[in-house]
């Protein structure tokens, strides 16, 4: 290999890394904004439906409870009210995870029930 | 199907046996054949798709490809090394799902992904499979999380039974979210496929005007190709999560 070829190949490097560190944040940003648009609907289906099964589960349970025991609007008053606060506890958990910044993955992305999600 | 002015939207969500006196024998009805042909297409498409097993794939090899990569990349991104481990179970979630919706979409087929009786069966099996994994990493201490962290004592008799009706309401939010996205779907398109027949009947003017519903239903048609995609992802990643927090902590 003569020393023309050897500083050819640095500046290959050179160029490479240049042309790498260009592409790759916007490589990067592309994809993340295409699972975020993809998401958006399904993320809104999946606020909904965590609500509504949250309540769903608390009125179930509180009617056989009730059925069970004979106890007839008690048990299912406070398992109303149950389901009522894990629903809301459904959204936030999933919400407090959404609502990071998009920018910078590793670093500003983990929120404090650990690492973010990206769905 | 529209007869008269009555539009019976729901009708084709309804269970008939099928292959006569066999299939009313065995109660073999829609739902199952349609599972049965979802499952063959999907194997179908990994064994034709990888049968030439090219370095250079073909269309069909690099699509088979491409769908075991996405749901590997999914697993392993979302649950992290251990996810390797459950990739086979959420490939087969993820694509029984996927052929079922997109089956569902074709003229004259059944949608069973449109049966809340599925997709909890689907959703519980999930919900157990999360349940076992969780006693099997973290064995009791699995039961800590039901306690939030940093909370007061006091609020505990509040606190543990929300967090357990929370993780409760899981299978229930999966399978609510399936079922209802299919049924709105097919019955959004029912509705308009009756507009169309409803119109086509009023003579020339009504001919003209039964275009818009037919257009309509196109982009529906759209939308649901979309949206089975969608359901189908959101409900292999909440897999995958759910799985992540059985494994983790």
């Amino acid at each position: 290999m003569t020393d023309h070829e050897a500083i050819k190949r640095d500046q290959f490097d050179d160029r490479l890394a240049q042309l790498e560190q260009k592409v790759a944040p916007r490589a990067k940003k592309a994809k993340s904004s295409t699972l975020s648009e993809q998401s958006s609907l399904g993320m809104a289906f999946r606020i909904a439906s965590d609500m509504i099964a949250g309540i769903a589960v608390g009125l179930g349970i509180g009617y056989e409870l009730d059925r069970w025991t004979g106890y007839r609007p008690v048990f299912i008053i406070v398992f109303a009210m149950l389901g009522m606060a894990a629903g809301l506890r459904n959204v936030w958990r999933v919400v407090n995870v959404m609502d990071v910044p998009d920018n910078g993955t590793q670093k500003d992305g983990r929120s404090q029930r650990g690492q973010r999600i990206d769905d | 199907m529209a007869s008269g002015s009555t539009i019976d939207a729901l009708g084709q969500f309804e269970l008939h046996p099928i292959f006569g006196s066999f299939g009313e024998a065995l109660c073999f009805s829609q739902a199952p054949l349609y599972m049965v042909i979802s499952v063959a297409v999907v194997l179908a498409f990994l064994y034709v798709g990888m049968k030439p097993k090219a370095v250079v794939p073909g269309r069909l090899q690099a699509a088979a490809e491409v769908s075991y990569e996405f749901v590997h990349g999914l697993a392993v991104d979302t649950i992290g090394e251990k996810g390797t481990a459950f990739f086979p179970f959420i490939f087969a979630l993820f694509f029984f799902i996927l052929a079922g919706n997109y089956i569902g979409l074709l003229p004259f087929s059944y949608t069973f992904t449109s049966h809340i009786a599925v997709t909890f069966a689907l959703a519980i099996t999930v919900f157990i499979l999360c349940i076992l994994t969780s006693l099997r990493f973290q064995g009791v201490a699995f039961l800590k999380h039901f306690m939030p962290e940093g909370a007061p004592i006091a609020l505990s008799p509040i606190l543990v039974p929300i967090e357990i009706l929370s993780y409760i309401s899981r299978p229930i939010s999966l399978s609510i979210r399936l079922f209802a996205n299919m049924v709105a779907g097919h019955v959004l398109l029912e509705v308009f496929a009756s507009f169309t027949i409803m119109l086509a009947g009023l003579g020339v003017v009504g001919d003209a005007l039964a275009v818009a519903p037919l257009v309509l239903n196109i982009a529906l048609t759209a939308l649901e190709l979309l949206v089975g995609l969608l359901q189908a992802y959101v409900f292999a990643i909440l897999t995958c999560i759910y799985l992540r927090e059985a494994v983790a902590h």
